[in-house]
């Protein structure tokens, strides 16, 4: 299937070429090392931190959290191999899955704080997960040997004695496996669901993706990496001690990867080097440790925020291919089924939204039938956006009932309202610039994917994404924006990504389609495109709530305009009967 | 036995509010937060090592201070500015910060050795007993510091300044429009800051001795400061004074190396079940 070749090579050729070169060099040590069982034993080392190093890109990289306890994570790993075969006499192979497992848990503790506290503390979190952690480690002796350590049983797996040959290829295999399942899961919806939160998280959110589980994820996912690394650690070494895993261990973790740089599998394998060849060139100069890795530190944060990989020539040359596909058997619009429904899709009753003694919204009572326009004016402060706001879930009314087709909203989160057919654009553009223009529609179509990353990751869920795929080109077709599908959204002018947030929103399957100012900024043809394209959406059977300061659109688009002022609805009715009112003129005109 | 426990702990956890009020200072100011203010906690310590020997105990205090002034302009303007002014490195000050410390640790160990420096009080050595309690004269002498700064840096946030300061943290563009000077403001509460690590190192080093072991008081502290309340300076105290407490508890009842482990775990439930801190919003004294 052509396709699916084209499909998967959306890394950058030097993430699939580069590191394939250097681990195949790195097995073909015993060859070209004069030294082979201290190269063996670098190679290996480099092969568990690359592992773990995988996992912390996820949480770091895509996820765009901050961890500075990972070091914790691959010390659960290590412990629980440790003593599992220790004290419990488990097989290696038995105790290594656990581990992964045990750490993916220790993952979403370290993540909980994401529930509720900003990203600010959620850092401070995994600081605070990762030292308690090191004081376990040291101080619980009777399970973890503290400071003395433990010593592991050697391994016998099918009468073959392991030896730091064997572990070698063992890391590596697995280093490869690793990379493998990372790059499925990164080019995955899942993976762009990654990047779409971290670049604006509340239009991901508005895209029916649930944020914090997300991240949340992420931690888990970096866990289980780090968990596997952490097992090996504990098998190959044969020696597990605290000091291992202690903060210097996380910080550590952190210079790697951003030393060799984020999101990219070179970027990894070049950091996990560096961190264990730094200490081997300066072994003459101890104390000037941790002056050299704080500089280092400070150098990638702010001189080099892309990494070694960064200064690499090409790295952002690579195009992302996907070709169109050859049918167009996909609506770009899909006809919602309530179209001959004659009761409210949406349905206020006594709305108020109030900040300490400040009424944004007053009593707002409005019904709105599916496929029709409700236009939306009143200047500015009038409370036009906290209505949206209030509609996706971004605020909650302090006081009234909203009923969406029938159901009451109340306490719904954002991506649950965005499921259930709400979808949006936004008054202050939010695209998702470090994804490209066909990228963000596949976002939008984020529930037509396979989602379930054990799936992703074993490679059964490439069949939705072609109808997905297909779809998300029928709607750049629909707003002209199909020659620029490769190009980052970020370089589209700012009409074109007014209409990407348009086409991004139908790709939602709204039944309610919330338009906050789609005109401002626009002019000539494009607001000509604007108003026919308003009218296709709304043949669909897709009612509108239009937001617009442009009265030539409001007028001839709408089927019922309501006006505000201060919060409140001061009139309401056809076209006609709203811009002649008299309360109407007053609030724009004064009296 | 309790009764020496919950005082002494207490005693313990005013020097946690102390360096907590740093991190208020320069949170108010612009969100950020020095990672690894320990370093300058141990500064202050190993200088008070150095210098009161010779010069009396007093004579360190200006030293430290300017030190850690210093040290505080070149966080500002190393850590923290540069990931103000770039969007798209919103967070990078923490990796800084934390970045910074480790060097700064790792250059003290180099000039001043890594051996555990001993100070003497400049007080009696003898406890005042009130009953069963005993107090040092030197506890004494920290927490009436404490309570002093704690003093002064109320009426501080009531003044003009106090007022600029809380504008900057609600907008800083809107207030570099209404003429505050927004980055100078910041550098302020860096050096402010970075003083007051400087004057916990001096305060506690008579009793605790100068060294590595210091540097733990700064995420001691940090712990302090999100329990209690970033916007609270009496949540500080008194979430301090709950972390000292829960401390002494802990090196009663379990193995030594255990001492910090309570703060760490209830700095993290608070993150995780009450974000804005267990004295937020009973304070009307915000920040």
């Amino acid at each position: 299937m052509t396709f699916k070749t084209k499909l998967t090579t959306w890394l950058p050729e030097i993430d699939i070429a580069f590191p394939g070169l250097l681990i195949i060099l790195a097995a073909l040590f015993p060859f070209w090392s004069s030294t082979p069982a201290y190269t063996g034993q670098i190679i290996l080392l480099g092969a568990i931190y690359a592992i773990a190093l995988l996992g912390l890109d996820l949480i770091v990289g895509y996820a765009g959290a901050l961890s500075i306890g990972h070091a914790a994570l691959f010390g659960v790993g290590a412990y629980t191999t440790g003593v599992l075969t220790l004290q419990a006499g488990f097989p290696g192979w038995l105790a290594l899955p656990i581990s992964a497992i045990l750490a993916g848990c220790a993952g979403w503790l370290m993540s909980l704080p994401l529930l509720k506290a900003n990203d600010k503390y959620v850092a401070l979190g995994t600081l605070v997960f990762g030292l308690s952690a090191s004081i376990i480690f040291n101080e619980w002796n009777s399970i973890t040997g503290g400071s003395i350590g433990l010593t592991l049983p050697p391994q016998r797996w099918a009468g073959l004695q392991l030896s730091t040959y064997h572990y070698t290829y063992l890391a590596l295999i697995l280093l490869v496996l690793s990379i493998k399942i990372i790059n499925t899961l990164t080019q995955s919806s899942l993976g762009r669901a990654f990047e779409a939160m971290r670049d604006a998280p509340i239009a991901a959110e508005c895209m029916g993706i649930h944020v914090n589980r997300h991240k949340q994820g992420s931690f888990v996912m970096g866990g289980l990496f780090a968990g596997l690394a952490g097992g090996l650690f504990a098998l190959s070494q044969g020696y597990i001690a605290s000091s291992s895993f202690s903060f210097e261990m996380s910080v550590n973790f952190l210079l790697a990867l951003m030393l060799g740089g984020k999101k990219s599998r070179l970027g990894i394998l070049l950091g996990a080097a560096v961190v264990i060849f730094l200490p081997l060139m300066l072994s003459s100069i101890m104390e000037w440790h941790p002056i050299i890795y704080g500089g280092l530190i400070l150098l990638a944060t702010y001189v080099l925020p892309g990494g070694i990989v960064s200064l690499l020539p090409h790295k952002y040359t690579s195009k992302k291919t996907y070709i169109a596909p050859v049918s167009h058997d996909q609506k770009a619009i899909h006809l919602t089924s309530h179209t001959t429904i004659d009761t409210s899709i949406l349905a206020l009753d006594n709305v108020s939204m109030r900040f300490d003694a400040f009424y944004a919204l007053k009593n707002v009572t409005l019904h709105i039938k599916p496929g029709t326009i409700a236009g939306i004016i009143g200047p500015n402060g009038a409370g036009k956006s906290t209505l949206i706001n209030i509609l996706t879930g971004i605020y909650t009314q302090t006081d009234g009932d909203i009923s969406f087709c029938d159901q009451s909203t109340h306490s719904w989160a954002t991506s649950k309202l965005a499921q259930a057919g709400i979808a949006r654009t936004f008054q202050n553009l939010q695209i998702f610039c470090g994804l490209s223009v066909l990228e963000n529609i596949l976002v939008g179509l984020h529930h037509c994917h396979e989602n379930n990353p054990l799936k992703i990751a074993t490679g059964l869920h490439t069949k939705k994404d072609f109808t997905a795929y297909e779809r998300a080109w029928s709607l750049l077709h629909l707003v002209n924006l199909h020659e620029y599908a490769h190009t980052l959204a970020s370089a589209l002018s700012y009409g074109q990504k007014r209409f990407l947030e348009i086409a991004r929103a139908l790709a939602c399957n709204p039944k309610l389609l919330l338009l906050d100012e789609p005109a401002a900024g626009m002019r000539g043809a494009d607001l000509e495109q604007l108003k026919v394209l308003i009218q296709s959406i709304r043949r669909h059977g897709i009612a509108v709530l239009l937001i617009e300061h442009h009265i030539d659109i409001i007028t001839t688009l709408s089927d019922h305009i309501f006006a505000f002022n201060f919060g409140e609805l001061i009139a309401h009715g056809s076209p006609e009967h709203v811009i002649t009112h008299h309360a109407v003129k007053e609030a724009y005109l004064g009296s | 036995m309790i009764g020496q426990i919950i005082v002494s702990g207490i005693l313990t956890g005013l020097l946690y509010a102390l360096i907590a009020f740093g991190f208020q200072l320069t949170y108010a100011t612009s969100k950020t937060a020095n990672f690894g203010q320990g370093s300058l906690v141990m500064l202050g310590g190993l200088l008070t090592a150095i210098i009161a020997p010779k010069f009396g105990y007093i004579a360190a205090l200006p030293v430290i201070m300017i030190a850690c002034a210093v040290l505080g302009v070149m966080i500002n303007y190393l850590c923290i500015r540069p990931s103000l002014r770039n969007t798209e490195s919103a967070n990078s000050w923490i990796v800084a910060t934390i970045a910074f410390g480790i060097i700064l640790i790792g250059a003290q160990e180099m000039i001043f050795g890594k051996n555990e420096l001993s100070i003497a009080t400049p007080f009696s050595e003898d406890p005042l007993s009130f009953g069963n309690i005993n107090i040092l004269p030197h506890e004494g002498f920290i927490a009436l510091l404490v309570l002093t700064i704690t003093f002064l840096l109320d009426r501080f946030y009531h003044s003009r300044w106090g007022k600029a300061f809380e504008a900057v943290s609600y907008d800083r563009y809107a207030a570099q429009l209404q003429g505050i000077p927004a980055e100078k403001i910041i550098l302020g509460s860096y050096i402010a800051s970075s003083i007051l690590a400087g004057i916990a190192g001096w305060a506690v080093s008579p009793i605790t001795g100068a060294g590595i072991t210091l540097e733990m008081l700064g995420i001691k502290s940090f712990c302090a400061a999100v329990v209690g309340s970033l916007s609270s300076t009496r949540g500080a105290l008194l979430a301090g004074a709950l972390i000292g407490v829960l401390e002494n508890l802990a090196a009663f009842l379990l193995p030594s190396g255990f001492r910090a482990l309570p703060a760490l775990i209830l700095c993290a439930l608070v993150i995780t079940f009450r974000p804005t801190g267990l004295f937020g919003k009973a304070t009307i004294n915000k920040v």
